[in-house]
């Protein structure tokens, strides 16, 4: 049982860095992200938005939507957690 | 694990030196987000930790916010964030497009380089963190809460 | 940017998370696993995510830490042998 999920696992991370090798590598100014992307963000995001930060830029302004849906994960996480582990309290 | 740790040097260097500086810490994160790295996130990551830290070293008694207050908190930061959004489409925006907040501005800026969109961005941010303080507290105080017992719940 | 450094902090990673893995006592792989997040926030420093990286190392070696070990805490049976 060991032996097989250890084959297993090696077999996952072989896949893995087989299917790595064809991304682009890290810091490619090739690659397409850093081509149409990166350069509107660098440009437009201290005049359009206003905040020298252009991480906070895209997550508070550009990609609004999503941080909105990250916090609510979180939060329903939370809750979730909340209310399994006050299931056993003191009920009136 | 919450009652209050006998050790005076703990609760001397925990009331004195550590809380202080991590909460004074979180909000140069939180405010700085704009400039630097930092922001909500890991700005209520920080808050959390001063929370749980107040916890393990002083108590149950000289907590900073009760577990009502976190979830409160909790709840609120969703809401910071979610009324920030719904804000300006009161004044002609749509959903979270921060240029239309109702804030006095001319050609978008408030004063200096600051811009209405910032402030928005702020606004959301400030409803992050808060989020994140409240659920990662709340979530602390549930599972060391001594209210709870193993034996009823099964 | 500097592959040695990379390549050490790849095989530390690496190394502690086998070691979480592996350890018998609970809270040691609770420690094995804030070490694992920390050498993970180290290798998101390098690669010049500093926010990423800063989230890491409150969540993954800070908080989860304290949540994992208040778990551990609550729980009566030990890990199986």
């Amino acid at each position: 049982m060991r032996v097989l999920s250890v084959i297993a696992m090696l077999g996952f991370a072989g896949l893995v860095v087989y299917a790595t090798s064809a991304l682009p590598l890290r810091g490619d100014p090739d690659a397409p992200a850093h081509r149409y992307l990166s350069p509107y963000y660098v440009e437009r995001s201290a005049s359009e938005v206003g905040t020298p930060n252009i991480v906070t830029a895209v997550l508070g302004d550009y990609r609004s939507y999503d941080t909105l849906g990250e916090t609510a994960v979180i939060f329903t996480a939370g809750v979730a957690l909340l209310m399994v582990l006050g299931r056993g309290r003191k009920r009136d | 694990m919450t009652d209050p740790h006998g050790s005076i040097i703990v609760n001397f260097i925990a009331r004195i030196m550590m809380i202080p500086f991590i909460i004074l810490y979180a909000f140069y994160v939180l405010v700085h987000g704009e400039a630097g790295p930092g922001g909500g996130f890991q700005a209520g990551a920080v808050l959390a930790a001063a929370v749980i830290l107040s916890r393990l070293a002083l108590g149950r008694e000289q907590r900073i916010v009760s577990t009502g207050g976190l979830v409160i908190l909790a709840v609120a930061g969703l809401l910071v964030y979610a009324l920030t959004g719904v804000a300006p489409m009161f004044f002609g925006g749509e959903y979270l497009d921060y240029g239309r907040l109702p804030i006095p501005a001319t050609d978008g800026i408030v004063f200096g380089r600051v811009t209405v969109r910032s402030i928005g961005v702020f606004a959301i941010e400030l409803g992050v963190a808060m989020g994140v303080m409240g659920v990662l507290g709340a979530m602390f105080d549930y599972l060391t809460g001594a209210e709870w017992s193993g034996s009823d719940a099964g | 940017m500097i592959w040695e450094i990379e390549l050490t902090l790849f095989f530390l990673l690496v190394l502690t998370a086998v070691v979480a893995l592996e350890t018998r006592d609970l809270l040691a792989a609770v420690v094995a696993l804030g070490v694992f997040s920390v050498f993970t926030a180290l290798l998101l420093a390098v690669m010049g995510a500093v926010d990423v990286a800063f989230t890491e190392v409150v969540l993954g070696a800070g908080v989860t830490g304290v949540l994992l070990v208040a778990g551990i805490a609550r729980m009566d049976r030990r890990s199986v042998d």
